[in-house]
């Protein structure tokens, strides 16, 4: 095989494909057939690479991506394996050197000729978001318009960010509706406050209803009780008259002793697609009042419910329905329950009339008396606030055509909405764009608006924009700090997290009932608010990132603590600040805890599993891409994945045994592996766990489980005997061994070893950091020509005890971040 | 070609509903049109169903062992017996590379590999193909349903098409005229909608001829979406004068809870059988999605996603068995209504290709390869298990031109298909 000139001639055909500045001759091809043909050529192919047949074609994405693959490995000396001759270094040096000026010179090229980023579409949150601050409209849109792809794991990344036909007509629609909503004219509509108190009345809830669940609820002189989950239903509420904000106030006390956890939902009463959780609370046996403000559609209702009471009275239920529901007396029955008092509903709410976003566009205009002049004096003032820059007279004198041609057959306001429709479809708001190079103010100040509140920049950033001084450093550095305080930076952790750390997958997968009984809604909705809140604590107090890996504190609440086994240290904490058990806290670790840090936190764990089992494989690419930014390449193709077996008689690392093993996979498998084995020591659910649990009804070994809090009231009746009592015995398979080796070599016991070992490297964890910030922060993941960029925001962190937000004060003031 | 709507019927509609016998008003099945209008030789249109199951069907109860016409009918598909003659089942096919677990879901009807990865893009999808090419013909040129969250239906770069997932609302698109004030509004949208595309389309072209080639790509996928929508608009212009067609099925009601799988699907593929009939649309893709709770299925205790990771326990598959057979149940329903109604001896299943497949042929293990397909009617010849190889499996995309050149149309390749399917034929 003549490879030798085979090579050559690809690079003087490179030459003529690459349209960016020539790539001089000079790779050592000798090298590559020495040392890389004999498995990368077209007939053996290790890991689907075949070298002989890879152009150095740096203007193509692919080849680009593969050829610094190739360099990486054999920079990290993975490459030849190690079982192989090495190279004389001298000539491995060379060849590293001659393949990183030229992936330098081409990245750079590329980027001086296009910039970094390509234009790139507002996403669904931020297209939400901006008419949030733009109009003030409490609707959420997001539902309507086409699900946005994901790049390089963030819906921010211009190449995932598509434009269809699918997307305008939802734009078009969307702004009217928008804008319908917001601009309204004539006086003030009343807010309507009924008060409801809470009795048993049958023409609320009908005759069969009461027949079939007489038993779920006592009538007390001054209260409905509520025994379970069954009927939700507010007696008397019909519903709000309008879509708009709704103040919801509750009165009620725990029956029979305990403290008793509620639910409180919003949405439509007959269709639980569309209703969701406003909050968790709970009432004392005193009582209290609960108030909440949310948005309700027309028609929607509220609903309560006790969580989490079934427990101590079931098994004198599972008798009394057993022996016929007339045997039960619900007035007599001592609880626990949850005595509802009282009902108050107030809305629709208007911060202010006419509306803010009203305000916004018009001023103090009458809408009813309204001109032309008042046309062109709101377009001049709101179009600025769309576009997120200063408009040309040559763009107000295009809208006021639209307005003009509108009001030909239109009032004022029909012909203003036609023309704020038509700026709201504009490729000037609906695209983040600027040319290649530094970027100006204003485009400066859309992007760290759309980083840091994922919405449009408000009037002082632009405000500062206009007057050229944003991108001076202390002013730069003072605004990411007003912006991070502002509570708009939700919108930044809701989003960055939500990706990250893939927390918007947490319903994706419902644990198997029988395997974890434990798991309930009020854990589901905890675990993800512990880890936005450890974030934003990591965040606020400029903690170091190694916290994401290992912390000595954690966020939780009463059932976050059971679920860790740390009722102790949360107990102590609760008792200091006497919070309601469902808010989370801050709560020190005592010494020696396997929790603190995301990857020991049941929302990381649940949605790096599949509800039933867990794979090191998947944990392990997981905390490889996420924690150490390393992201794995898939396996090639044609590997079958391990079929999982949870009858009890074999463990996955045993299926797994046999396909590590294969030369071709342990490449990888050597880096996947040492996480995955380590975090087995969790489960799906994430609890910790010494041995797997068994589906297997044959197996003998067997450990009680408290069900979950919350059960449901049907299966309860068909089946009490199955589903009554508390406690479920779980069967118990096969010991957990988290045991490991490090890429490095140095052996593991389990996750506390690995995770010590993970620690001697702080710098990699704020590499990684940066890696995903960047990406997410610029809409575009970071290239060759960034990576001296990148090295010396990691050397600056450094200083900084590598403080989570000096990490984002020095990505924001990095020309990675400064140029388009 | 349009077909148009005379009012003088070859076959009375009464007469006509007489002889289906079913509480169904089709007044505009082509059997009815005067010969004339259709042209003496005209073919009836051609029309095509695309259904994926997220979550496979579990493999053992699916594939006939036996290969060829002979093939005996696996617990599963004896449930299609009085059909044998309509369907070809086929073993060995998935999408080369599709990866991705749940993801591949996306790739299902456009063969786009890696889904899933950072890298991944997707691009058109079967039906849109096949739209992009007959254009209009109908009131809606395709329907996209979805039992949960996402379609089947990508458009050309990589766009996924929101899927109609309310039947009630889909129903009265479909069938109930609008009032005066509806109407008046939908006017009034359509004109504005004029004033809004051309300011749109001007300032793109303003910026395009400022940016750079990068950009320039980006704003072109808007240049396009404007001109789609524009056509959007003139079709739904010249449609807004005619008369909806009439049925007397009543309106769907309340669409069932997320976990009611089964029952979504067949309010789903009812509202799909009437959009046929009544010649609304010719191309309809379905995607069941993945579900949210426990199916309320007789012997079921656990949600469709938990079970298909069954993990070899008998007693998870032994439920899976019976959610997929309500799930195939309610899929035969639908054909046999297709092959009851149409013209006497030629049933709309004959002109209508109905495929039903999954993007996972493991689900417990996630794994792409090896699909459960099936292909009703649609002028094939069937009858049979077409067996591929299992270890190297042929690309699905060969069924998918098969079924492009089935649909009279010109294709000689999609995605990553090698040729057409070796041994499927039509009739």
């Amino acid at each position: 095989m003549n490879s030798c000139s085979t090579l050559r001639l690809l690079f003087a055909a490179s030459l003529i494909i690459s349209s960016l500045p020539a790539i001089g001759a000079g790779v050592d091809a000798q090298y590559l057939e020495t040392h890389c043909f004999d498995c990368h050529d077209a007939e053996t192919k290790k890991g689907g690479l075949d070298l002989t047949a890879l152009k150095l074609d740096l203007a193509d994405s692919n080849s680009f991506a593969t050829w610094v693959d190739v360099h990486d490995r054999v920079r990290d000396g993975e490459m030849p394996p190690p079982k192989k001759k090495r190279p004389p270094e001298a000539e491995t040096k060379a060849l590293l050197e001659t393949l990183d000026a030229r992936f330098q010179d081409a990245s750079a090229a590329r980027q001086a000729q296009e910039g970094r980023a390509l234009a790139r579409r507002l996403n669904r949150d931020e297209y939400q978001n901006t008419l949030r601050d733009l109009l003030g409209v409490a609707k959420d849109y997001r539902p309507q318009l086409p699900e946005d792809g994901r790049a390089n794991g963030y819906d921010k990344v211009g190449s995932a960010l598509s434009v269809s036909a699918e997307h305008l007509q939802a734009y078009m629609s969307t702004a009217r509706e928008a804008l319908d909503e917001v601009l309204v004219p004539g006086p003030a509509p009343k807010a309507d406050l009924v008060h409801l108190p809470q009795r048993w009345e049958q023409r609320h809830f009908g005759k069969d209803f009461y027949s079939r669940f007489r038993w779920t609820f006592g009538d007390q002189p001054d209260a409905l009780v509520r025994f379970g989950d069954f009927v939700e239903k507010i007696v008397g509420y019909r519903g709000a008259p309008e879509a708009g904000m709704y103040r919801f106030r509750v009165k009620a006390r725990a029956w029979g002793g305990e403290t008793v956890k509620a639910r409180i939902k919003a949405g439509d009463e007959r269709n639980s697609n569309t209703s969701w959780v406003v909050t968790y609370t709970e009432f004392p046996p005193e009582g209290a009042v609960v108030e909440v403000v949310t948005y309700l559609r027309k028609k929607d209702t509220l609903r309560v419910s006790p969580i989490g009471i079934a427990g101590a009275s079931t098994q004198h239920r599972v008798e009394q329905v057993l022996k016929g529901k007339r045997g039960f007396d619900a007035n007599t029955y001592q609880g626990p329950g949850l005595a509802m008092e009282w009902v108050e509903v107030e809305g629709p709410l208007h911060e202010s009339w006419p509306t803010p976003g009203q305000r916004r566009v018009f001023g103090d205009v009458d809408l009813m008396k309204a001109t032309r002049t008042d046309a062109e004096q709101a377009l001049r003032s709101f179009l600025p606030r769309v576009f997120r820059r200063a408009v040309t007279d040559d763009e107000v004198r295009h809208y006021l055509k639209i307005y003009d041609q509108a009001a030909k057959d239109g009032d004022f306001l029909a012909a203003m909405k036609v023309t704020l429709q038509a700026a709201f479809c504009s490729p000037h708001f609906l695209y983040l764009d600027a040319p290649a190079g530094a970027l100006n103010d204003e485009a400066l100040a859309s992007r760290l608006s759309y980083f840091l509140w994922c919405s449009t920049p408000d009037d002082e950033l632009l405000a500062l924009a206009a007057k050229g001084e944003l991108h001076q450093p202390a002013t730069l550095h003072a605004q990411v700090d007003r912006l991070l305080k502002d509570p708009k930076a939700a919108g930044f952790n809701e989003s960055f997290t939500g990706q990250w750390l893939d927390l918007r997958k947490i319903t994706a997968t419902t644990p198997d009932a029988r395997l974890y009984p434990e798991w309930d809604e009020l854990i589901e909705w905890s675990c993800v608010k512990e880890t936005r809140m450890f974030f934003d604590e990591v965040l606020k107090k400029d903690l170091s990132v190694t916290n994401f890996v290992q912390s000595d504190f954690a966020m939780l609440n009463e059932r976050l603590a059971k679920h860790y086994g740390l009722m102790e240290a949360y107990g102590a904490e609760r008792r200091k600040l006497g919070s309601s058990s469902t808010a989370l806290l801050k709560v020190p670790l005592p010494a020696g805890s396997v929790r603190g840090g995301v990857m020991a936190q049941a929302s990381v764990l649940k949605v790096t599993a599949n509800g039933t089992t867990s794979s090191p494989v998947l944990r392990g690419v997981w905390v490889m891409d996420r924690i150490l930014g390393l992201p794995v390449p898939p396996p090639p193709p044609g590997v079958p994945a391990v079929e999982p077996d949870i009858r009890g008689a074999t463990t996955i690392r045993e299926q797994l045994a046999k396909h590590r093993n294969s030369e071709s996979c342990s490449g990888c498998h050597a880096k996947i592996d040492p996480p995955g084995f380590a975090l087995e020591s969790f489960d799906v659910i994430g609890g910790w766990r010494e041995r797997y649990r068994a589906a297997d009804e044959a197996v003998k070994d067997r450990q009680f489980i408290s069900r979950p809090l919350t059960f449901d009231a049907p299966a309860f009746v068909k089946d009490p005997s199955k589903r009554g009592p508390m406690l479920a015995r779980i069967g118990l398979g096969p010991k957990v061994d988290a045991s490991g080796t490090m890429p490095g070599g140095a052996d593991f016991a389990g996750y506390e070893e690995f995770r010590r070992a993970l620690l001697a490297n702080p710098d990699q964890f704020a590499r990684s950091l940066t890696q995903h910030l960047i990406t997410y922060a610029t809409g575009t993941a970071p290239q060759y020509a960034d990576r001296a960029a990148m090295d010396e925001i990691v050397a600056k962190v450094r200083t900084k005890h590598h403080g989570l937000a000096s990490l984002i004060h020095e990505i924001i003031a990095s020309p990675l971040f400064l140029n388009q | 070609m349009n077909t148009p709507h005379l009012p003088t019927a070859a076959l009375s509609r009464r007469a006509f509903l007489r002889s289906t016998g079913v509480g169904l008003s089709l007044p505009f099945l082509e059997a009815m049109l005067p010969r004339f209008a259709r042209g003496a030789d005209a073919a009836p249109p051609r029309r095509m169903v695309l259904i994926n199951k997220a979550l496979g069907l579990h493999a053992p109860d699916f594939f006939p062992e036996r290969a060829g016409h002979d093939f005996e009918l696996s617990p599963y598909l004896k449930l299609f017996a009085a059909l044998r003659g309509d369907f070809t089942v086929f073993s060995g096919l998935s999408h080369p590379e599709a990866g991705g677990g749940h993801s591949s879901e996306a790739s299902f009807l456009t063969a786009a590999p890696h889904a899933g990865t950072p890298a991944f893009r997707n691009t058109i999808s079967l039906d849109q193909l096949i739209a992009e090419q007959i254009g209009a013909q109908t009131r809606h040129p395709f329907l996209a349903f979805g039992s949960h969250s996402g379609s089947l239906s990508w458009t050309r770069n990589g766009v996924q098409i929101p899927p109609d997932k309310d039947p009630a609302t889909v129903f009265r698109r479909l069938f109930i005229a609008g009032t005066p004030d509806e109407v008046r509004e939908q006017e009034r949208q359509l004109r504005d909608g004029h004033s809004i595309l051309d300011s749109v389309r001007e300032e793109t072209a303003a910026l395009q001829r400022r940016v750079g080639s990068g950009d320039r790509d980006r704003l072109d996928q808007y240049f396009t979406a404007v001109r789609d929508v524009e056509k959007r608009l003139q079709t739904a212009e010249s449609w807004s004068h005619k008369p909806k067609p009439q049925v007397q099925a009543p309106p769907p009601g309340e669409y069932p809870d997320a976990s009611d799988i089964v029952g979504r699907m067949s309010m789903m593929l009812d509202l799909a059988a009437l959009a046929l009939q009544t010649d609304s649309t010719r191309l309809i893709t379905f995607a069941i999605d993945v579900d949210g709770g426990v199916p309320p299925i007789e012997g079921v205790k656990e949600s469709r996603h938990n079970l298909s990771h069954h993990g070899q326990d008998p007693a998870k598959i032994e439920q899976l068995r019976r959610i997929e057979l309500a799930e195939l149940q309610s899929l035969n329903a639908f054909l046999t209504k297709l092959k009851s109604t149409g013209e006497p001896g030629s049933p709309l299943l004959d002109h209508t290709q109905v495929l039903f497949g999954s993007n996972l042929g493991n689900a417990s293990s996630h794994d792409t390869r090896n699909l459960p397909v099936l292909l009703f009617g649609g002028g094939f010849k069937h009858g049979q298990h077409l067996a591929f190889d299992r270890t190297n499996n042929t690309p699905l995309s060969n069924l998918f031109v098969s079924m492009l050149q089935g649909f009279g149309i010109e294709a000689e390749k999609f995605g990553a298909s090698n040729g057409t399917l070796a041994g499927l034929n039509q009739a």
